[in-house]
């Protein structure tokens, strides 16, 4: 309680009365007063740890001590009106449902390794319990995904024809190829 | 016989058709193998074509001009009878065409 | 609960009112019992004789048995079954007779016996072990049976071996659904396999741009050596090893260049060799199949046309006793991605820029008959082509006439062919019939590339009959023995003469025969050449009432049928003077003899070469596409049937003459394919009758002498290319391939 109310002190002192409560509606805050679920994510993330970022805006938090045990990690969402479970894409994913415990944001780590393979140290400092030769492979697994892998899209079922799904024959599919069998007569000479 | 020479004037094209073996195509039978070689050397251009197939009645086709077609059942025939039927469908066909 | 309550109640007499007081019956059994259940002595006391079904059976797969003495016939028993046979048969033989298919996997009906597979191994009585049936000839009496629990373990074991080395490959294996050893092992094999080391593998040869093999599922049962040494003559495969190191292989690293060599694609029970254009594009049990004939070349082979919607994924031969037996050349057999490529599917008309404009059939076809009534009725000409089937022709034939024009032939005919007597341009030895005959002069003509069943026919006469052959022509290779008697026409006079030592082979020979080439056709001198032919045949008594052994091989597949249909030119230049051309599918004139105003329509299915001159192009269905009747070398009717839907907006040929005809305002008379066939019966009527063979029965002796210079110019080849002779092989490229890396330099 006592570090909320520091909190908002030093945002009214930072950004004044008004860019205070501005800062307040770009956070949703003001949608918390319809909506109980934001309401509840953020009394949740009283206490918590910011783990990362991701790259559509959702954040992600951990609360190990002194949470209920299935409810210590969890995401708050961009997009604070139209939110659904589908926006938290693959590297997030994981983290999110318990399945690993690499965070989304560590590909990108990685990645940057490759480019710059003098910053292992910074590996070692900011992650200090992971094995550097580990990260050959953790680089490899992870690395995989992006040669074929295509951009994360939120399930947008019920948006219209054109945003939805159609399969590769269906006629309002984008990428139509041309399915006839046969190759028609091209002339190869000029008349 | 002059209308043997006659034939390729207005007759574009002559065909038998008969039976391999049956009696009722012997008697066109016997007539294309005394006559063809006859008629075939004074028309050489003239296609005299013979269509063997079993169990088809004999038939005498002639193609004219335009390609109206006449077509003859040579059955009960006999070869010399064939023979002047020939000779009239050339004259009937130098007829018409004079 | 059921029947056995049912029976209860019959049994016991029940009343409503026993019934109503105990409603629970419905749920009590009753025991019945019969008097063998009462009767306390155990039933295996006297084990019964098997009931053995005596009503006549029929052999395996509808075949006729042949006997070749009747009273020589041996009597043995199948399973019980008694069964007449001759005398030289198999055990394997004997058990097909009696209608029981014994598996097998190294035998084959036309290949040598090999015995090496084991798994047609049945009980014989009184022999101490299984017998391998394929080898071992039927004595009579013996008493063999095929499904007792020897016979059956000697199977699952075999077939246990077999797998014991065989690659897990079946979601991979093309062979998969079609696989000899995979219905086998779900008929005769064991439930499981108690194999737990390592497998070997072997390295793939390189056979080609046709075969691809996957040596590791090889079962070595040597079918494909045995086919290549024995039905194609070349002895390019061989078994290298011994043991479990044995592989089949080229030893060298050669191709199989032979034209036969698809075949072994069919031969292999497994997937060891399968066909390189079909991997991995179709399972068998998603094809649709349609017999028809392959229009290649003249042979008329029965093919099986698989295909999977609109396309035709492969081709594989169909059986027919008379003509290609099981085999088909690998032209047919891989011509059909040509199909695909480079078709025509529209209309066109060229505009004043030269440039070709798809337009609609109503304009192009209101054009064509606009240009052809401007023209004299001489100057119209009409050339059908290699590919065309005889409705084709004679609707065309019909039109042009109704025009007034004479000028009608087919392609490949030269100016006064004698097309009256059938005996002098079809084969009058049927192909079948080759088979009797114990002498063969070849005149101009190289069977291999110009029709290689026939070829295939000769050679197995020539292995079985040890027939001499003499060859006047060019050099060329053979895959059986021959004596090069000469290259030209001189050497056909010597013989005639009775100067050649060739001539008394051919005067001492039985059944001699002689084969004149289709290429004959396009000399000048072909009466006096056929001529030289009929003396040769007179002095051999090579024509006899049982025995025309005078045949002539043609070259396409239309050409009999041309032939037949009087489709012959009549003047030497009328394609120098005419104005208006009409080529139905004729890609190989020589279209320089064209002259340059005059106006030319092509019908066809292919842009291939005749397309470039053209003025309006007609599209046309091609031989999968249609229902049409062609006529093979030897004289036999056959028809194709359609099997995937036409391209774009092309029609049947016939039908597109038919709707020209109406616009022209000289409608023919016919509208259905019932009344083109009724057509051709009034002028050829053998090529109504599907499926026979119409002997010819007036020899071309009947024809007038014509006295012609014969030219000395040696003869020439006909097929220089094997693997590119028509539209649609040129058009194909796996066809380009072959004649890349197959054809013999």
């Amino acid at each position: 309680m006592a570090s909320v109310v520091k909190s908002i002190i030093d945002g009214v002192k930072e950004k004044g009365l008004g860019g205070f409560f501005r800062h307040l509606k770009n956070e949703g805050y003001l949608r918390c007063l319809p909506d109980g679920n934001l309401l509840q994510t953020k009394i949740h993330n009283i206490g918590a740890t910011l783990v990362g970022v991701d790259k559509f805006g959702n954040k992600y938090y951990e609360k190990t001590e002194n949470t209920q045990y299935g409810r210590h990690r969890w995401v708050e969402y961009a997009e604070k009106t139209r939110y659904n479970a589908s926006q938290v894409p693959a590297e997030w994913h994981g983290w999110l449902h318990f399945i690993t415990d690499h965070t989304g944001d560590e590909v990108k780590f990685v990645c940057f390794l490759n480019l710059f393979p003098w910053k292992y140290h910074m590996l070692r400092k900011y992650k200090p319990h992971y094995n550097i030769c580990n990260e050959f492979v953790l680089q490899l697994l992870l690395l995989k995904p992006k040669r074929y892998g295509v951009e994360h899209k939120e399930n947008l079922s019920g948006h219209g024809e054109e945003f939805i799904y159609h399969s590769k024959g269906h006629a309002l599919n984008p990428g139509q190829r041309n399915w006839t069998r046969y190759q028609p007569w091209q002339s190869t000479n000029e008349p | 016989m002059a209308w043997r020479g006659n034939l390729s004037k207005n007759i574009k094209e002559l065909r038998f058709l008969l039976c391999q073996s049956s009696p009722a195509s012997s008697s066109a039978r016997a007539f294309i193998e005394k006559n063809y070689k006859e008629l075939k050397t004074l028309n050489p251009k003239l296609p005299i074509l013979i269509r063997e197939c079993s169990g088809v009645e004999p038939q005498l086709w002639l193609r004219y001009d335009l390609g109206v077609e006449k077509g003859i059942k040579l059955e009960g025939m006999t070869e010399p009878q064939i023979s002047k039927l020939l000779e009239s469908m050339v004259k009937a066909a130098a007829a018409f065409k004079a | 609960m059921g029947l056995g309550l049912l029976a209860s109640k019959a049994i016991r007499p029940t009343t409503r009112l026993i019934n109503f007081q105990n409603p629970n019956n419905l749920f009590l059994r009753t025991i019945v019992s019969k008097p063998e259940l009462r009767n306390p002595e155990p039933a295996a006391a006297q084990p019964e004789q098997p009931l053995v079904d005596l009503s006549p059976r029929t052999p395996v797969g509808g075949a006729r048995v042949h006997f070749p003495n009747p009273d020589d016939a041996i009597e043995v028993f199948v399973d019980g079954f008694p069964v007449k046979i001759p005398k030289g048969f198999s055990v394997l033989q004997a058990c097909e007779v009696a209608g029981v298919d014994i598996p097998r996997f190294c035998y084959h009906s036309r290949l040598s016996i090999a015995g090496n597979c084991r798994m047609c191994l049945v009980e014989v009585e009184k022999s101490p072990k299984p017998v391998a049936s394929c080898a071992m000839p039927a004595l009579p009496g013996m008493k063999i049976k095929t499904d007792t629990p020897v016979a059956k373990k000697a199977r699952e074991g075999v077939m246990e071996f077999l797998l014991m080395n065989h690659p897990l490959d079946c979601p991979i294996c093309d062979q998969g659904g079609e696989c000899d050893l995979q219905d086998q092992s779900m008929a005769f094999g064991s439930d499981r396999g108690r194999f737990t080391e390592m497998k070997r593998s072997v390295v793939d040869k390189n056979l080609g741009p046709l075969v691809k093999t996957v040596m590791t599922r090889c079962i070595q049962c040597t079918r494909c050596v045995r086919f290549a040494s024995e039905v194609a003559g070349v002895q390019d495969l061989g078994m290298l090893g011994r043991g479990s190191g044995e592989e089949i292989g080229t030893y060298v690293e050669k191709l199989m260049t032979s034209e036969l060599s698809g075949n072994v694609i069919d031969i292999c029970p497994v997937g060891a060799l399968t066909s390189k254009p079909f991997a991995f594009k179709a399972r068998n049990w998603e094809l649709k199949n349609t017999e028809t004939i392959d229009v290649t070349d003249a042979v008329g082979s029965n093919i099986r046309i698989d295909s999977r919607g609109p396309e035709v994924m492969r081709i594989v031969p169909r059986l027919n006793e008379d003509i290609n037996e099981e085999w088909i050349s690998d032209k047919t057999r891989f011509c059909y991605d040509g199909l695909k490529r480079q078709r025509l599917n529209d209309p066109m008309i060229r505009g004043p820029d030269g440039r070709f404009k798809p337009v609609n059939w109503r304009e192009a076809l209101s054009v064509v008959a606009e240009v052809a009534h401007q023209v004299k009725p001489e100057e119209i000409v009409g050339i059908s082509g290699k590919l065309s089937d005889a409705e084709s022709m004679i609707v065309l034939k019909d039109f042009l006439n109704r025009l007034g024009s004479n000028n009608v032939w087919g392609e490949g005919i030269g100016v006064n062919t004698n097309a009256d007597l059938r005996s002098g341009y079809i084969m009058n030895t049927s192909i079948a019939g080759l088979e009797k005959a114990d002498a063969f002069l070849l005149v101009g003509t190289q069977p291999r590339v110009e029709a290689a069943m026939v070829n295939a026919r000769i050679r197995k006469t020539v292995t079985v009959n040890q027939a001499k052959v003499g060859y006047i022509g060019p050099a060329t290779d053979f895959n059986y023995d021959n004596q090069h008697l000469g290259t030209g026409p001189q050497t056909l006079i010597d013989i005639a003469e009775g100067r050649h030592p060739f001539s008394k082979i051919i005067s001492n020979a039985k059944h001699p025969v002689i084969i004149v080439g289709g290429g004959i056709f396009e000399r000048k001198d072909q009466d006096a050449i056929f001529a030289a032919v009929e003396t040769i045949a007179k002095q051999g008594n090579v024509v006899r009432s049982d025995w025309n052994g005078l045949n002539v091989l043609l070259l396409h597949a239309a050409q009999a049928a041309a032939l037949d249909l009087g489709l012959v030119p009549q003047s030497e230049n009328s394609l120098e003077s005419a104005k208006f051309v009409y080529l139905m599918g004729a890609d190989d004139t020589n279209l320089d003899k064209i002259p340059k105003d005059a106006f030319v329509v092509y019908q066809g299915h292919h842009g291939d070469k005749s397309v470039y001159r053209a003025n309006v192009i007609l599209p046309a269905a091609a031989f999968s596409e249609k229902e049409g009747i062609y006529e093979n070398t030897e004289g036999c009717t056959q028809q194709t049937w359609p099997a995937v839907p036409t391209v774009g907006d092309s029609r049947d040929d016939w039908k597109i003459i038919r709707a020209l005809s109406e616009v022209a305002e000289v409608r023919l008379p016919y509208d259905t394919i019932g009344g083109v066939r009724a057509r051709l019966r009034t002028v050829a009527p053998n090529l109504v009758q599907i499926d026979e063979r119409e002997p010819a029965a007036l020899p071309s002796s009947l024809r007038p002498t014509f006295t012609q210079k014969m030219d000395p110019t040696p003869f020439g080849v006909a097929v220089e290319n094997f693997y590119m002779t028509d539209a649609i092989t040129r058009a194909s490229k796996i066809m380009a391939q072959c004649s890349a890396m197959l054809l013999k330099k």
